[in-house]
C-alpha cells in the first residue's frame, strides 16, 4: 500500500459535492501537488487529508493506519500531520524559535533545542531566532511556517497555496528551497496551488483538477507533453487546438500541414479531430515556403510570442527568439515541429 | 468582590459559548449564543422575578423531597443566596461579555486554529495556548466591562440580595430614599471611583494594543 492512499474520496457539503470520487497515492518521500483553477475542491480534498472536513465516500489511509473513513474521521491532531497555511499562520506573540518550539514542547528541553537550531540552519535563519513574526519578510515568514510544521517531524507535510502571496520571482526561488528542505528531510508533501510553474518547480507528482474531479495525475513531463484530455492540454502552457481530418492510417490532414501521429481509438478514415499546437511547436524559419499572418505580438525578454493566422482563419501562437523582430501584419515563415502529436476526437470538448 | 466574581463567570461562559460556535458552526449553538445575549435587553427587575421563580421551584421540590425520604427541612437553598444573585447577573450581563469577546476572537484567523491543530493540539488547549494568549487584552476588557455593570446595577440586586447583605448600589438608593442624601454620598462616589479605574486601565490597554498592532 502506498504512505498516502485517497481512495475513490468524496466530500460534500450538504447536498452539494465539491470532490468527486478522487484517487491518488503518494510513495514516502514524494512530492505531490493539487493544481486547478480557484473553487475546484483542491484545498477541500487538502483539509480532509489533514483532517479538517469529513469524507462522505471513500477512504484515506497514511502510513497503513486508515486515517479518514465515511461517519470515522480521525481528529487532525492526532494524524502527524504538518500544515502550511497561505497566511502563514504564525503565532504573533511568539518568536521564531518559539513558533518552531510549539509543537515539540513535549521534548525534553535539550531536545528542543537542538531540533529548533537544526531547523533554523535549513531554513538558513539562524540570526533570526529572536526575531517576531511582524519582524520578517513574507518569504522569511514561510520558511519559519515550514521549519515550525517540520519541527515535529509529521508523516505528511501539507501546503496550502504557500506562496501566492509572494511576487512572482520570489515563488520560483521559494519553492525550489522548500523542495530541496523537503527532500533533505524525506518528508512526503502535498502542495495545492493554482500556478502550474510552482507545481513543476516543487512536485514530482501533479494532479489536475476541474470541478471536483481529477483530470490526470501524472508527472510534469507527462501533463504537458501528453495529456489525456483537452482540458489539461488547454490548462497546462499555451497551446490552441487546430482542426483536422484523419486521411488515412495514422495520418491527419490540418490547414497548417499534414500531421502524422497517433489517432485516437476508434477513430477511421474521415473521423474529425482536434490537435493541439503548442507555442514551441511552431518554429520560425524565413526559408520556408509555409507562411502565416503576424496579427499580434507580445515581447518577453528572450522570445516573442507571435499570434498567427492561416489563410482559413486558424489562429496559432509561436515562440520565437526575440531577435527575429518582424512587424504585425508581415508574413512569417514557419514550419512545424512536434514530437508526441496531441490528437483528442472533435467531440470531447474542454 | 461580588461583581469580580460576576464578572469571571460571564467572561468565562461567553468564552466557551463564542468558542464553541467557531469550533462547531452549527446553528443550534449560534442560536443559543443569540438567546444567552438577550438578558441584556431584560429589565433587572423581571431577570430577578424571573430568575427567583425557577430557583424557588427548585428549592421547594429539593425540600420537599428531602423531608419525604430523610424527615429534613433543607429550607430555601439557593434563592435568596449569592449563588441567585450571581446567576442573575451572568443572565443579565452575559450579552456584554459575549459581544467583547466576539469581536476579539473574529480578529483570529481560522488559519491560527488550524495550525494548532496540526501541531497536536487539541481543541480546548488550542483555546488556552493560542486563543488567550492572543486575547489577553479582549478578555480583560470584557471582565472590566462586567465588572462595573454589576457594579451599578439596582433592580435585581434590590430583590435578591440575602437578608443583610448590601452593595455600594444599593447601599447608596437606600440613603436617597431616606434623603440622607449626604450619607449616600459616599457609596454613590466609591462606584464612581472604582468605575472610573477600569476606564483609565482600558483606555491604557486599548492603546497598548493598537501601537502593537501597528508594527
Amino acid at each position: 500500500m502506498s504512505f498516502l492512499d485517497v481512495q475513490n474520496t468524496s466530500i460534500a457539503y450538504g447536498s452539494n459535492t465539491v470532490v468527486h470520487d478522487i484517487s491518488i497515492q503518494l510513495e514516502k518521500g514524494e512530492v505531490g501537488c493539487l493544481l486547478g483553477p480557484s473553487g475546484c475542491g483542491k484545498t477541500t480534498l487538502l483539509r480532509a487529508i489533514a483532517g479538517f472536513e469529513p469524507i462522505t465516500h471513500g477512504k484515506i489511509s497514511l502510513n497503513d493506519n486508515v486515517v479518514s473513513q465515511v461517519n470515522n474521521i480521525l481528529s487532525p491532531e492526532k494524524r502527524r500531520i504538518g500544515m502550511v497555511f497561505q497566511d502563514f499562520a504564525l503565532f504573533p506573540h511568539l518568536n521564531v524559535a518559539d513558533n518552531i518550539r510549539f509543537g515539540i514542547r513535549h521534548l525534553k528541553r535539550s531536545e528542543q533545542k537542538q531540533r529548533i537550531s537544526e531547523l533554523l540552519s535549513l531554513i538558513g535563519l539562524e540570526k533570526m531566532r529572536s526575531r517576531f513574526p511582524h519582524e520578517l519578510s513574507g518569504g522569511q515568514q514561510q520558511r519559519v511556517a515550514v521549519a515550525r510544521a517540520l519541527a515535529p517531524k509529521p508523516y505528511l507535510l501539507l501546503l496550502d497555496e504557500p506562496f501566492s502571496s509572494m511576487d512572482v520571482e520570489l515563488r520560483g526561488e521559494l519553492a525550489r528551497e522548500v523542495r530541496k528542505i523537503l527532500k533533505q528531510e524525506q518528508i512526503t508533501a502535498i502542495l495545492v496551488s493554482h500556478d502550474q510553474n510552482e507545481a513543476f518547480a516543487m512536485a514530482d507528482n501533479i494532479g489536475v483538477m476541474r470541478d471536483g474531479k481529477l483530470q490526470q495525475w501524472d508527472s510534469g513531463y507527462n501533463l504537458y507533453h501528453r495529456p489525456t484530455n483537452p482540458f489539461v492540454a488547454d490548462f497546462i502552457g499555451h497551446g490552441v487546438f487546430i482542426d483536422g481530418v484523419v486521411t488515412d492510417e495514422n495520418k491527419i490532414k490540418t490547414s497548417l500541414a499534414p500531421l502524422e501521429g497517433v489517432v485516437p481509438e476508434g477513430c477511421k478514415s474521415g473521423c474529425k479531430v482536434k490537435i493541439l499546437v503548442r507555442p514551441d511547436d511552431i518554429l520560425h524559419d524565413d526559408c520556408s515556403p509555409r507562411t502565416a499572418l503576424i496579427i499580434a505580438r507580445s515581447f518577453r525578454g528572450a522570445n516573442y510570442l507571435y499570434t498567427l493566422e492561416l489563410e482559413d482563419g486558424t489562429q496559432l501562437f509561436s515562440l520565437v527568439h526575440s531577435h527575429h523582430d518582424h512587424e504585425v501584419g508581415e508574413r512569417l515563415g514557419i514550419t512545424l515541429e512536434i514530437d508526441d502529436l496531441v490528437v483528442f476526437p472533435e467531440t470531447l470538448t474542454i | 468582590m461580588l461583581a469580580t466574581i460576576a464578572a469571571v463567570v460571564a467572561v468565562a461562559i461567553a468564552l466557551l459559548l463564542s468558542y464553541g460556535k467557531r469550533l462547531l458552526k452549527s446553528n443550534v449553538i449560534s442560536s443559543s449564543v443569540s438567546i444567552a445575549s438577550m438578558g441584556y435587553a431584560v429589565p433587572g427587575t423581571v431577570i430577578a422575578v424571573g430568575v427567583l421563580l425557577p430557583f424557588a421551584w427548585l428549592d421547594n421540590t429539593i425540600d420537599a423531597w428531602m423531608r419525604e425520604h430523610f424527615d429534613f427541612s433543607t429550607g430555601l437553598l439557593l434563592s435568596g443566596t449569592l449563588f441567585a444573585l450571581v446567576f442573575a447577573y451572568t443572565v443579565r450581563f452575559l450579552s456584554v461579555s459575549i459581544q467583547a469577546i466576539d469581536a476579539g476572537m473574529g480578529k483570529i484567523k481560522q488559519s491560527m486554529d488550524d495550525a494548532g491543530r496540526s501541531m497536536g493540539l487539541s481543541p480546548i488547549r488550542v483555546l488556552k495556548e493560542i486563543h488567550y494568549p492572543l486575547m489577553k487584552g479582549t478578555v480583560l476588557t470584557a471582565l472590566l466591562l462586567v465588572f462595573v455593570d454589576v457594579l451599578k446595577e439596582l433592580p435585581a440586586t434590590l430583590i435578591m440580595r440575602p437578608f443583610n447583605f448590601n452593595t455600594l448600589a444599593v447601599r447608596a438608593y437606600e440613603m436617597a430614599a431616606d434623603e440622607r442624601l449626604a450619607d449616600a454620598g459616599a457609596p454613590a462616589l466609591m462606584i464612581v471611583l472604582t468605575g472610573l479605574l477600569p476606564i483609565i486601565l482600558l483606555s491604557r490597554a486599548i492603546s497598548h494594543s493598537r501601537a502593537g498592532e501597528k508594527h
